[in-house]
Protein backbone atom coordinates (compact mmCIF):
# COMPACT_ATOMS: atom_id res chain seq x y z
CA UNK A 1 0.00 0.00 0.00
CA UNK A 2 1.16 3.53 -0.69
CA UNK A 3 1.72 5.98 2.20
CA UNK A 4 -1.67 7.31 3.25
CA UNK A 5 -2.92 10.73 2.19
CA UNK A 6 -5.03 13.19 4.22
CA UNK A 7 -8.36 11.64 3.19
CA UNK A 8 -7.27 8.12 4.13
CA UNK A 9 -5.87 9.35 7.44
CA UNK A 10 -9.18 11.08 8.12
CA UNK A 11 -11.01 7.81 7.43
CA UNK A 12 -8.95 6.02 10.08
CA UNK A 13 -9.58 8.86 12.54
CA UNK A 14 -13.33 8.59 11.93
CA UNK A 15 -13.32 4.82 12.27
CA UNK A 16 -11.36 5.09 15.50
CA UNK A 17 -13.90 7.57 16.85
CA UNK A 18 -16.82 5.32 15.93
CA UNK A 19 -15.14 2.30 17.53
CA UNK A 20 -14.02 3.94 20.79
CA UNK A 21 -16.28 6.86 21.74
CA UNK A 22 -19.36 4.89 22.82
CA UNK A 23 -17.46 2.22 24.68
CA UNK A 24 -15.21 4.89 26.21
CA UNK A 25 -18.21 6.78 27.57
CA UNK A 26 -19.83 3.57 28.83
CA UNK A 27 -16.61 2.62 30.59
CA UNK A 28 -16.35 6.13 32.06
CA UNK A 29 -19.82 5.72 33.61
CA UNK A 30 -18.70 2.47 35.24
CA UNK A 31 -15.41 4.00 36.39
CA UNK A 32 -17.01 6.98 38.16
CA UNK A 33 -17.13 5.26 41.59
CA UNK A 34 -13.36 4.72 41.37
CA UNK A 35 -12.47 8.31 40.51
CA UNK A 36 -10.95 9.75 43.66
CA UNK A 37 -8.26 11.91 42.07
CA UNK A 38 -7.54 13.34 38.64
CA UNK A 39 -4.38 14.37 36.84
CA UNK A 40 -5.20 17.98 37.78
CA UNK A 41 -3.84 17.09 41.23
CA UNK A 42 -0.45 15.99 39.90
CA UNK A 43 2.46 18.31 40.54
CA UNK A 44 5.24 18.86 37.99
CA UNK A 45 7.88 16.23 38.63
CA UNK A 46 10.76 18.69 38.93
CA UNK A 47 13.30 16.55 37.08
CA UNK A 48 15.04 17.59 33.90
CA UNK A 49 13.64 15.04 31.53
CA UNK A 50 11.27 12.12 31.16
CA UNK A 51 11.62 8.86 29.28
CA UNK A 52 8.46 7.44 27.76
CA UNK A 53 8.57 3.66 27.33
CA UNK A 54 6.35 2.29 24.58
CA UNK A 55 6.14 -1.35 23.62
CA UNK A 56 7.43 -1.47 20.05
CA UNK A 57 9.84 -4.21 18.99
CA UNK A 58 12.89 -2.06 19.80
CA UNK A 59 11.96 -2.40 23.47
CA UNK A 60 13.25 -5.98 23.20
CA UNK A 61 15.81 -5.45 20.47
CA UNK A 62 17.62 -2.60 22.29
CA UNK A 63 16.51 -3.16 25.91
CA UNK A 64 16.39 0.52 26.94
CA UNK A 65 15.20 -0.43 30.45
CA UNK A 66 18.48 -2.19 31.05
CA UNK A 67 20.40 0.71 29.47
CA UNK A 68 18.71 3.16 31.84
CA UNK A 69 19.38 1.03 34.91
CA UNK A 70 23.05 0.67 33.97
CA UNK A 71 23.30 4.44 33.56
CA UNK A 72 22.10 5.07 37.09
CA UNK A 73 18.39 5.51 36.51
CA UNK A 74 18.22 9.15 35.38
CA UNK A 75 15.04 11.07 34.70
CA UNK A 76 11.38 10.25 35.26
CA UNK A 77 10.09 7.04 33.70
CA UNK A 78 6.62 6.93 32.17
CA UNK A 79 5.64 3.49 30.87
CA UNK A 80 2.77 2.57 28.63
CA UNK A 81 0.85 -0.42 29.96
CA UNK A 82 2.37 -2.61 27.24
CA UNK A 83 5.90 -1.73 28.39
CA UNK A 84 5.27 -2.15 32.12
CA UNK A 85 6.22 -5.84 32.29
CA UNK A 86 9.43 -5.29 30.33
CA UNK A 87 10.46 -2.45 32.66
CA UNK A 88 9.79 -4.44 35.82
CA UNK A 89 11.52 -7.57 34.55
CA UNK A 90 14.59 -5.44 33.86
CA UNK A 91 14.65 -3.96 37.35
CA UNK A 92 13.19 -0.62 36.33
CA UNK A 93 10.18 0.51 38.36
CA UNK A 94 8.45 3.28 36.38
CA UNK A 95 7.25 6.42 38.12
CA UNK A 96 4.06 6.35 36.06
CA UNK A 97 2.11 3.86 33.95
CA UNK A 98 -0.51 4.89 31.40
CA UNK A 99 -3.59 3.08 30.04
CA UNK A 100 -6.18 4.37 27.58
CA UNK A 101 -7.43 1.59 25.26
CA UNK A 102 -11.03 0.50 26.15
CA UNK A 103 -10.45 -3.18 25.29
CA UNK A 104 -11.79 -5.46 28.04
CA UNK A 105 -9.55 -8.52 27.78
CA UNK A 106 -6.25 -7.57 26.14
CA UNK A 107 -5.18 -4.50 28.13
CA UNK A 108 -5.58 -6.15 31.51
CA UNK A 109 -3.00 -8.72 30.40
CA UNK A 110 -0.28 -6.06 30.59
CA UNK A 111 -0.90 -5.91 34.35
CA UNK A 112 -1.33 -9.68 34.76
CA UNK A 113 -4.91 -10.85 34.32
CA UNK A 114 -6.39 -12.46 37.44
CA UNK A 115 -9.22 -13.98 35.36
CA UNK A 116 -7.10 -15.46 32.59
CA UNK A 117 -7.18 -19.02 33.87
CA UNK A 118 -10.94 -19.08 34.48
CA UNK A 119 -11.73 -17.29 31.23
CA UNK A 120 -9.40 -19.33 29.06
CA UNK A 121 -7.54 -17.79 26.19
CA UNK A 122 -9.19 -18.32 22.85
CA UNK A 123 -7.74 -14.98 21.77
CA UNK A 124 -4.32 -15.75 20.27
CA UNK A 125 -3.21 -12.09 20.36
CA UNK A 126 -0.62 -12.58 23.07
CA UNK A 127 0.79 -15.68 21.41
CA UNK A 128 1.26 -13.70 18.19
CA UNK A 129 2.09 -10.15 19.27
CA UNK A 130 5.50 -8.53 19.12
CA UNK A 131 5.02 -6.04 21.96
CA UNK A 132 6.10 -8.26 24.83
CA UNK A 133 8.04 -11.30 23.68
CA UNK A 134 8.02 -12.71 27.20
CA UNK A 135 4.26 -13.27 27.12
CA UNK A 136 4.19 -15.24 23.86
CA UNK A 137 4.85 -18.68 25.35
CA UNK A 138 3.71 -20.46 28.51
CA UNK A 139 0.95 -17.90 28.90
CA UNK A 140 -0.53 -18.93 32.22
CA UNK A 141 2.77 -19.18 34.09
CA UNK A 142 3.97 -15.88 32.58
CA UNK A 143 0.70 -14.24 33.53
CA UNK A 144 1.04 -15.40 37.13
CA UNK A 145 4.63 -14.15 37.27
CA UNK A 146 3.61 -10.77 35.88
CA UNK A 147 0.77 -10.46 38.40
CA UNK A 148 3.22 -11.08 41.22
CA UNK A 149 5.72 -8.56 39.86
CA UNK A 150 3.06 -5.89 39.35
CA UNK A 151 1.54 -6.49 42.80
CA UNK A 152 4.98 -6.09 44.37
CA UNK A 153 5.74 -2.74 42.75
CA UNK A 154 2.35 -1.13 42.07
CA UNK A 155 2.20 0.85 45.35
CA UNK A 156 5.29 2.79 44.20
CA UNK A 157 3.80 3.64 40.80
CA UNK A 158 1.29 6.31 39.83
CA UNK A 159 -1.23 4.96 37.30
CA UNK A 160 -2.52 7.65 34.93
CA UNK A 161 -5.71 5.99 33.78
CA UNK A 162 -8.08 7.17 31.11
CA UNK A 163 -11.75 6.93 32.06
CA UNK A 164 -12.19 4.97 28.81
CA UNK A 165 -10.51 1.83 30.20
CA UNK A 166 -12.45 -1.32 30.92
CA UNK A 167 -13.58 -2.25 34.41
CA UNK A 168 -11.26 -5.25 34.20
CA UNK A 169 -8.26 -2.90 34.04
CA UNK A 170 -9.65 -0.58 36.70
CA UNK A 171 -10.25 -3.41 39.17
CA UNK A 172 -6.81 -4.85 38.48
CA UNK A 173 -5.11 -1.48 39.10
CA UNK A 174 -7.12 -0.86 42.28
CA UNK A 175 -6.42 -4.37 43.62
CA UNK A 176 -2.72 -4.14 42.80
CA UNK A 177 -2.46 -0.92 44.82
CA UNK A 178 -1.48 1.64 42.18
CA UNK A 179 -1.76 5.30 43.12
CA UNK A 180 -4.43 6.23 40.54
CA UNK A 181 -5.04 9.55 38.76
CA UNK A 182 -7.77 9.81 36.11
CA UNK A 183 -8.14 11.73 32.86
CA UNK A 184 -10.49 11.73 29.89
CA UNK A 185 -9.64 11.37 26.23
CA UNK A 186 -10.70 14.34 24.11
CA UNK A 187 -13.03 12.45 21.78
CA UNK A 188 -14.49 15.17 19.61
CA UNK A 189 -15.42 18.84 19.36
CA UNK A 190 -16.05 19.93 22.94
CA UNK A 191 -17.81 23.12 21.81
CA UNK A 192 -20.89 20.98 21.37
CA UNK A 193 -22.39 20.40 24.84
CA UNK A 194 -23.67 17.04 23.62
CA UNK A 195 -20.24 15.93 22.45
CA UNK A 196 -18.63 12.91 24.03
CA UNK A 197 -15.84 15.17 25.30
CA UNK A 198 -18.21 17.57 27.06
CA UNK A 199 -20.32 14.75 28.49
CA UNK A 200 -17.39 12.76 29.84
CA UNK A 201 -15.87 15.94 31.33
CA UNK A 202 -19.11 16.70 33.16
CA UNK A 203 -19.53 13.08 34.23
CA UNK A 204 -16.06 12.57 35.71
CA UNK A 205 -14.75 16.06 36.49
CA UNK A 206 -11.39 15.05 35.03
CA UNK A 207 -9.51 17.07 32.40
CA UNK A 208 -9.73 15.95 28.76
CA UNK A 209 -6.47 15.27 26.92
CA UNK A 210 -5.48 15.17 23.29
CA UNK A 211 -4.53 11.48 22.96
CA UNK A 212 -2.64 11.09 19.70
CA UNK A 213 -4.74 7.94 19.16
CA UNK A 214 -2.61 5.53 21.16
CA UNK A 215 -1.13 4.95 24.60
CA UNK A 216 2.44 5.94 23.72
CA UNK A 217 1.36 9.29 22.32
CA UNK A 218 -0.95 9.86 25.30
CA UNK A 219 1.96 9.14 27.67
CA UNK A 220 4.04 11.74 25.81
CA UNK A 221 1.17 14.28 26.08
CA UNK A 222 0.92 13.61 29.83
CA UNK A 223 4.71 14.06 30.14
CA UNK A 224 4.83 17.58 28.72
CA UNK A 225 1.30 18.98 29.04
CA UNK A 226 0.54 17.70 32.55
CA UNK A 227 3.85 16.85 34.23
CA UNK A 228 5.61 19.81 32.64
CA UNK A 229 8.68 18.14 31.15
CA UNK A 230 10.48 20.20 28.54
CA UNK A 231 12.66 17.36 27.33
CA UNK A 232 11.27 13.91 26.59
CA UNK A 233 13.01 10.81 25.26
CA UNK A 234 10.96 8.13 23.56
CA UNK A 235 11.98 4.48 23.60
CA UNK A 236 10.16 1.53 22.07
CA UNK A 237 8.16 4.00 19.95
CA UNK A 238 8.56 2.23 16.61
CA UNK A 239 5.00 2.39 15.25
CA UNK A 240 6.11 -0.28 12.82
CA UNK A 241 7.71 -3.68 12.44
CA UNK A 242 11.35 -4.57 11.93
CA UNK A 243 12.42 -5.85 8.53
CA UNK A 244 11.69 -9.58 8.29
CA UNK A 245 8.93 -9.65 10.93
CA UNK A 246 6.33 -12.30 10.11
CA UNK A 247 3.06 -10.64 9.14
CA UNK A 248 1.16 -12.91 11.55
CA UNK A 249 2.94 -11.16 14.42
CA UNK A 250 1.79 -7.67 13.47
CA UNK A 251 -0.84 -5.85 15.50
CA UNK A 252 -3.65 -5.73 12.97
CA UNK A 253 -3.12 -9.12 11.32
CA UNK A 254 -6.37 -10.57 12.66
CA UNK A 255 -8.29 -7.58 11.31
CA UNK A 256 -6.46 -7.30 8.00
CA UNK A 257 -6.83 -10.93 6.91
CA UNK A 258 -10.66 -10.85 6.76
CA UNK A 259 -10.46 -7.60 4.78
CA UNK A 260 -7.71 -8.51 2.34
CA UNK A 261 -7.57 -12.31 2.44
CA UNK A 262 -4.37 -14.19 3.31
CA UNK A 263 -3.04 -14.08 -0.24
CA UNK A 264 -3.35 -10.31 -0.56
CA UNK A 265 -2.78 -9.21 3.00
CA UNK A 266 0.82 -8.22 2.32
CA UNK A 267 -0.60 -5.38 0.20
CA UNK A 268 -2.10 -3.85 3.35
CA UNK A 269 1.31 -2.87 4.71
CA UNK A 270 3.31 0.28 4.03
CA UNK A 271 7.09 0.37 3.78
CA UNK A 272 8.94 3.39 5.20
CA UNK A 273 12.68 3.93 4.83
CA UNK A 274 14.27 5.42 7.94
CA UNK A 275 17.36 7.39 6.88
CA UNK A 276 18.67 7.53 10.47
CA UNK A 277 18.84 3.76 10.57
CA UNK A 278 19.46 3.08 6.90
CA UNK A 279 16.68 0.50 7.16
CA UNK A 280 13.22 0.04 5.71
CA UNK A 281 10.63 -0.92 8.32
CA UNK A 282 7.03 -1.72 7.48
CA UNK A 283 3.83 -0.67 9.13
CA UNK A 284 0.09 -1.08 8.92
CA UNK A 285 -2.37 1.71 8.12
CA UNK A 286 -3.33 2.45 11.74
CA UNK A 287 0.27 2.68 12.89
CA UNK A 288 0.98 4.96 9.93
CA UNK A 289 -1.88 7.18 11.15
CA UNK A 290 -0.29 7.22 14.63
CA UNK A 291 2.97 8.32 13.06
CA UNK A 292 1.46 11.19 11.12
CA UNK A 293 -0.54 12.34 14.16
CA UNK A 294 2.51 12.26 16.42
CA UNK A 295 4.64 14.28 14.01
CA UNK A 296 1.82 16.85 13.83
CA UNK A 297 1.51 17.05 17.62
CA UNK A 298 5.27 17.26 18.14
CA UNK A 299 5.31 20.41 16.01
CA UNK A 300 2.74 22.00 18.34
CA UNK A 301 4.28 20.88 21.64
CA UNK A 302 6.27 23.16 23.89
CA UNK A 303 8.96 20.57 24.52
CA UNK A 304 11.98 18.94 22.95
CA UNK A 305 11.27 15.39 21.87
CA UNK A 306 14.09 12.95 21.16
CA UNK A 307 13.23 9.59 19.66
CA UNK A 308 15.72 7.17 21.21
CA UNK A 309 13.94 4.03 20.02
CA UNK A 310 16.74 3.09 17.62
CA UNK A 311 14.11 1.52 15.41
CA UNK A 312 10.90 2.27 13.58
CA UNK A 313 9.48 5.01 11.42
CA UNK A 314 8.93 7.94 13.80
CA UNK A 315 11.25 10.58 12.44
CA UNK A 316 10.77 14.06 11.02
CA UNK A 317 11.48 17.74 11.47
CA UNK A 318 9.57 17.97 14.73
CA UNK A 319 11.76 15.56 16.70
CA UNK A 320 15.34 14.39 16.99
CA UNK A 321 16.54 10.84 16.47
CA UNK A 322 19.36 9.68 18.73
CA UNK A 323 20.64 6.46 20.37
CA UNK A 324 19.38 6.18 23.95
CA UNK A 325 22.82 5.77 25.55
CA UNK A 326 24.00 8.92 23.76
CA UNK A 327 20.94 10.83 24.97
CA UNK A 328 21.62 9.75 28.55
CA UNK A 329 25.29 10.73 28.32
CA UNK A 330 24.22 14.24 27.34
CA UNK A 331 22.00 14.69 30.41
CA UNK A 332 23.52 16.20 33.52
CA UNK B 1 -10.96 3.47 -31.48
CA UNK B 2 -11.17 6.46 -33.81
CA UNK B 3 -8.49 4.82 -35.93
CA UNK B 4 -10.90 2.00 -36.77
CA UNK B 5 -14.41 3.45 -36.69
CA UNK B 6 -15.20 6.37 -38.95
CA UNK B 7 -18.67 7.79 -39.45
CA UNK B 8 -20.13 8.53 -42.86
CA UNK B 9 -22.13 11.57 -41.76
CA UNK B 10 -21.63 14.82 -39.84
CA UNK B 11 -23.55 15.03 -36.51
CA UNK B 12 -25.72 18.10 -35.98
CA UNK B 13 -24.23 18.75 -32.55
CA UNK B 14 -20.53 18.94 -32.04
CA UNK B 15 -19.40 15.87 -30.11
CA UNK B 16 -16.83 16.53 -27.39
CA UNK B 17 -14.41 13.69 -26.84
CA UNK B 18 -14.13 12.92 -23.14
CA UNK B 19 -10.72 13.62 -21.77
CA UNK B 20 -9.02 11.02 -19.59
CA UNK B 21 -10.18 11.55 -16.03
CA UNK B 22 -8.08 9.86 -13.38
CA UNK B 23 -10.28 7.20 -11.80
CA UNK B 24 -9.74 5.17 -8.69
CA UNK B 25 -8.41 1.73 -9.49
CA UNK B 26 -10.02 -1.40 -8.14
CA UNK B 27 -7.06 -1.84 -5.81
CA UNK B 28 -7.41 1.72 -4.49
CA UNK B 29 -11.15 1.28 -3.95
CA UNK B 30 -10.49 -1.95 -2.12
CA UNK B 31 -7.86 -0.35 0.10
CA UNK B 32 -10.06 2.66 0.86
CA UNK B 33 -12.92 0.39 1.94
CA UNK B 34 -10.56 -1.66 4.08
CA UNK B 35 -9.45 1.50 5.88
CA UNK B 36 -13.06 2.11 6.89
CA UNK B 37 -12.78 -0.94 9.16
CA UNK B 38 -9.48 -0.17 10.87
CA UNK B 39 -9.33 1.88 14.03
CA UNK B 40 -6.73 2.87 16.61
CA UNK B 41 -6.71 2.57 20.40
CA UNK B 42 -8.64 5.74 21.16
CA UNK B 43 -10.25 8.69 19.40
CA UNK B 44 -8.09 11.66 18.52
CA UNK B 45 -8.83 15.31 17.84
CA UNK B 46 -6.70 18.38 18.35
CA UNK B 47 -7.30 21.50 20.42
CA UNK B 48 -6.96 25.01 19.12
CA UNK B 49 -4.49 25.73 21.91
CA UNK B 50 -2.54 23.17 23.86
CA UNK B 51 -3.29 19.59 24.79
CA UNK B 52 -5.53 19.76 27.87
CA UNK B 53 -9.16 20.86 28.05
CA UNK B 54 -10.43 21.71 31.53
CA UNK B 55 -13.88 22.80 30.49
CA UNK B 56 -13.15 26.44 29.78
CA UNK B 57 -14.87 27.79 26.66
CA UNK B 58 -11.69 29.26 25.18
CA UNK B 59 -9.91 25.88 25.33
CA UNK B 60 -12.54 23.89 23.55
CA UNK B 61 -11.59 21.42 20.89
CA UNK B 62 -11.87 22.12 17.24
Amino acid sequence: MKPLGPEELRTIAETTFSKTANIGLENACKNVPYIKRTIAELKPAGEDFAVVFSAGPSLHRCNPASVLVKNGRKGTVIATDGALGNCLRNGLVPDYVVSVDPDATRIVRWYGDPDLESRGSEDDYFRRQDLDEELRVDELAKNRALMKLVNEHAPRIKALLSTSISQSVTRRCVDAGFDIYWWNPLYDDARDPNSYSARVRTLTGAPCLVTGGNTGAAAWVLAHAVLGFRKIALVGMDLSYAPGTELQRTQYWDQLVPLFGEERVRHAYIEVHNPHLGQTWFTDPVYYWYREVFLQLARQADCETVNCSEGGILFGDSLQFQPFAEFLRNQT
Amino acid sequence: MTDYLKGNFEPKKKVEVEKDVPTETTQETFERRALEHLGGSIAFVTLKNGFVWNGEPEDKGK
